[in-house]
């Protein structure tokens, strides 16, 4: 066989039958990496947002001692100021994904970094904040600090392996096929 | 991007075999550019550029969930067919051709597109972020793979 000769059957060849641009930008069904990580972001923002006002809700009608409205006020105080960090990280990061016009050796690199530098703070985010989440509703309800502790203690290591597993499972095997092309792209023949 | 959209569709051709699959690719490396477009300063050819986009878009691309997974063979492991069928027309050869290359990995799928397209080893280099010499032995061993998947489709040209 001689790809030579193929080359002009190749010019000819006119590949009509994929239609150009027939559907509006498709954001919401996009199969890139890039853009489902953003758009997981988005949604995941949102999610938080809505928590955080439950969790409000939750602390407001709680009634509580002056012991457990002290602990329930410190751990809101130490939330707000975690996801306050976390969040600038996360838009940071947010704006700063996805470049798409360099070299394909670099760009792999890139994306393969966020990738899993993203699914690093998402994970310790949420195993930072489980256990203040737990002790802010256990506070809301109870005044007994024993089951106070071992709420939080059981949201944290439950936090451990389901954020990990989450994440895992999420973006797990995309990373997984991009460090495959990064380890091909980097092999000297 | 009228005068580059065939380049395009081949692209999607090489690397997804669904044409479903092939449409929606096409849909988000014509996203990418436009979001992209900022990034071309004129100092390369508008196409090198249109290449690495179109590239980096296609190889962070993969299948929706529903459907089947991507595949990334490394070695043929098909054995040859007894008898091979000879093939003459150059149209027909291509279809086998396209067949052939859907087996192959991504970075091999961009080499030998590349090298269909006419691009010289430095421009390839350029475009795939390694070196020409690497570009060439690569090159050589993807044209050989190829071959031994047609040889395994049961064709011969």
């Amino acid at each position: 066989m001689n790809f030579d000769n193929l080359k002009d059957a190749w010019a000819d060849d006119r590949t009509d039958d994929i239609p150009l641009a027939v559907r509006k930008i498709p954001l919401d069904e996009t199969a890139s990496i890039v853009a489902r990580l953003r758009r997981n972001m988005q949604r995941e923002f949102l999610l938080q947002v809505i928590g955080f006002v439950c969790l409000i809700v939750v602390v407001l009608w709680s009634p509580g001692n002056a012991l457990s409205i002290f602990i329930v006020s410190t751990a809101v105080f130490l939330l707000l100021t975690q996801a306050v960090y976390y969040f600038s990280r996360f838009y940071l990061f947010y704006k700063a994904v996805g470049r798409y016009d360099l070299g394909l050796r670099k760009s792999i690199y890139k994306i393969t970094y966020e990738l899993e530098l993203n699914m690093e703070i998402y994970k310790s985010f949420n195993y930072c904040i489980a256990p203040l989440v737990a002790l802010i509703v256990a506070g809301s309800m109870t005044t007994s600090l024993f089951v106070i502790f071992i709420v939080s203690g059981v949201a944290q290591i439950i936090s451990f392996f389901l954020f990990d597993l989450y994440v895992r499972t999420r973006y797990g095997r995309r990373l997984a096929e991009l460090k495959k092309i990064m380890e091909d792209l980097e092999t000297e023949e | 991007m009228e005068a580059h959209n065939g380049i395009l569709r081949k692209i999607c051709r090489i690397y997804q075999d669904d044409p479903i699959d092939q449409h929606d690719l096409l849909q988000e490396i014509l996203l990418q550019l436009w979001l992209s477009y900022d990034s071309f300063r004129g100092d390369s050819q508008f196409s090198s550029w249109m290449y690495r986009v179109a590239f980096n878009t296609a190889i962070v691309f993969f299948k929706k969930e529903k459907r089947r997974q991507d595949t990334f063979v490394t070695a043929p492991n098909n054995q040859l067919p007894e008898e091979l069928q000879p093939v003459r027309d150059k149209g027909e050869q291509l279809k086998i051709f396209y067949r052939a290359v859907q087996k192959l990995n991504k970075v091999e799928k961009a080499l030998i597109f590349l090298y269909m397209e006419g691009q010289s080893g430095k421009e390839i280099a350029a475009i795939l972020g390694i070196t020409p010499l690497n570009v060439r032995v690569r090159l050589g061993r993807t044209k050989d793979k190829l071959k031994y998947i047609i040889k395994t489709l049961g064709y011969e040209f």
